[in-house]
C-alpha cells in the first residue's frame, strides 16, 4: 500500500537534475522514436493499414519522468 | 465543434485485445470497490491499455507536448519541506475561506474542499492526507470550439499546465504554514480521482458525458487538487439541476462520433451513475488527441448560459413540487370551494 503523503526530497537539486535528465530523454524519445512511429502510423493510415500497438507501438511514455 | 469531424475508424489497434476497459472500470460491479487505473498513467504502471496510452503520448503534436513537459517540470515541487512552526487553526471555516481566496488569487476559477475518501482513491493507495482542496480552471472557449482538433488539445494541456502551477503554489503556501500538502496537477495521476472529489467539494455534478458540469462554466473547465492535513471546513455537493437536464438532453449522445455515451445510467462500483463506454470512447479520444466534443457541445458549456439553464430547471422543479403538493391537498383546499 502506498501512502500519498511521501517525505520530501532530502536534496532538491538532485531531484531536479534527475528530472531534467528524464525530461531530456523524454524529448529525445518523442522526437526520434516517436517520429518513427508517427511516420509509420501516417503511412498505414493513408493506405488503410493498421499499426498493431501491442507489437510495434511505442513503449516509452511521455510522462515516464513523473511516475505518479 | 466546427464542421465535420473525423470518422470513428482507426489505423491502430491490438492484435490481442486487452481486457475491456468497462470491466476494469467496474461496470456491473454491485460492491463499492476502489477504482482501478486502466489507461492514463504516468509511465510507471503496466496498465491493461498502456500500449494505447503510450501511442497517445507519442502522436500528440508538439504544441500539446510542450505543455506536458513544462507541467512535468513544475510538478517537481508538488511536495516539499514543511515549515517547522505550525500555524494553529481554531476556525476551519475561516481557514477554508483564506485558502479559497488564495487559490482564486493564484488564478483558480472555482475552489472547494472535500474529504479524501475511498471513492476518490485508486486501489492500493492510502491518502495519508485528509482534505482535498479542489481547483477548477476555465478553458479558452475560442480554442475549445475547435474540438476535436489539435488546437483544442493544446488548450486542454495549457489549462492543466496553468492548474499545475496554481496547485504547486497553493501547496507551497500551505507547507509554509507548517502543514503537509501535496499538489495534484497531473491529470494522469493514478493516485486520486479528481471528479468524485470535485463533486463533493461542490464544483459541479456528474454529467451524462462522464465529465463534471459546473453551474458557471459547464464542462469547459479542468481540475486539479491539493491534498493536505490543514484543518478546513468541508463544502457540500451542489444541485444546479444538471441531473434534470441530462436525463432529457441528448446533445452529447447524438454528437459523439463513436456512440460511446450511454443514454441510461449504469451500475459502476456499487453506484448507479452516468457512464461512457470506455472501449468505444478511448480509441476516438486517442485518434483526435483528446476529443472533447461532448464537453464542448454540452449546452452548459456555452459562456453565460449555465446559470440561466440552472435557474430555469430549478424553477420548473419547484413548480412541479408545488403542483404535487397542491394535488395532494383535498379538492376543497385546492379550489377554495367548500367541501
Amino acid at each position: 500500500m502506498r501512502t500519498l503523503a511521501t517525505p520530501p526530497h532530502a536534496r532538491p537539486w538532485r531531484r531536479d537534475v534527475r528530472l531534467l535528465v528524464q525530461l531530456a530523454r523524454m524529448l529525445f524519445g518523442y522526437a526520434v522514436a516517436g517520429g518513427r512511429v508517427r511516420r509509420r502510423y501516417r503511412a498505414l493510415e493513408a493506405r488503410g493499414g493498421t499499426l498493431w500497438l501491442d507489437e510495434e507501438g511505442p513503449h516509452e511514455h511521455r510522462e515516464a519522468a513523473l511516475r505518479r | 465543434m466546427n464542421g465535420s469531424v473525423p470518422p470513428p475508424s482507426y489505423a491502430f489497434g491490438y492484435r490481442r485485445q486487452p481486457e475491456s476497459g468497462n470491466a476494469i472500470n467496474g461496470v456491473g460491479e454491485p460492491r463499492r470497490v476502489r477504482a482501478r487505473p486502466v489507461f492514463h498513467a504516468s509511465g510507471g504502471e503496466r496498465l491493461a491499455w498502456k500500449a494505447l496510452d503510450d501511442f497517445f503520448s507519442i502522436i500528440n503534436p508538439w504544441r500539446v507536448i510542450r505543455h506536458v513537459l513544462f507541467n512535468t517540470w513544475q510538478l517537481r515541487r508538488s511536495e516539499g519541506p514543511v515549515a517547522a512552526a505550525q500555524r494553529a487553526v481554531t476556525d476551519p471555516a475561516a481557514m477554508a475561506a483564506e485558502i479559497k481566496a488564495l487559490a482564486r488569487r493564484l488564478g483558480a476559477c472555482v475552489v472547494g474542499v472535500a474529504e479524501v475518501t475511498d471513492d476518490a482513491l485508486y486501489e492500493g493507495r492510502e491518502p495519508g492526507l485528509r482534505y482535498a482542496v479542489c481547483l477548477g480552471l476555465e478553458m479558452d472557449r475560442g480554442e475549445m470550439v475547435h474540438a476535436p482538433e489539435a488546437r483544442a488539445a493544446a488548450e486542454m494541456m495549457r489549462t492543466y499546465r496553468e492548474l499545475g502551477r496554481i496547485a504547486v503554489e497553493l501547496a507551497e503556501a500551505i507547507r509554509a504554514m507548517g502543514w503537509p500538502a501535496r499538489a495534484y496537477g497531473n491529470p494522469n495521476s493514478t493516485d486520486i480521482l479528481l471528479i468524485p472529489l470535485a463533486i463533493r467539494a461542490g464544483l459541479g455534478e456528474l454529467g451524462k458525458h462522464g465529465s463534471l458540469i459546473g453551474r458557471e462554466h459547464g464542462s469547459n473547465f479542468r481540475l486539479a487538487a491539493v491534498l493536505t492535513d490543514l484543518p478546513l471546513a468541508l463544502d457540500a455537493p451542489v444541485d444546479a439541476g444538471v441531473e434534470d437536464v441530462c436525463t432529457v438532453c441528448r446533445r452529447c449522445v447524438d454528437d459523439c462520433p463513436p456512440r460511446a455515451i450511454l443514454e441510461q445510467k449504469e451500475l459502476v462500483r456499487g453506484e448507479r451513475k452516468w457512464y461512457v463506454d470506455f472501449d468505444k470512447c478511448i480509441p476516438y479520444f486517442v485518434k483526435t488527441y483528446g476529443c472533447a466534443i461532448c464537453i464542448e457541445v454540452c449546452p452548459w458549456s456555452e459562456p453565460g448560459r449555465g446559470p440561466a439553464i440552472s435557474e430555469r430547471v430549478l424553477a420548473v422543479r419547484r413548480e412541479r413540487r408545488d403542483a404535487g403538493k397542491l394535488s395532494a391537498l383535498p379538492r376543497s383546499a385546492r379550489t377554495g370551494q367548500p367541501a
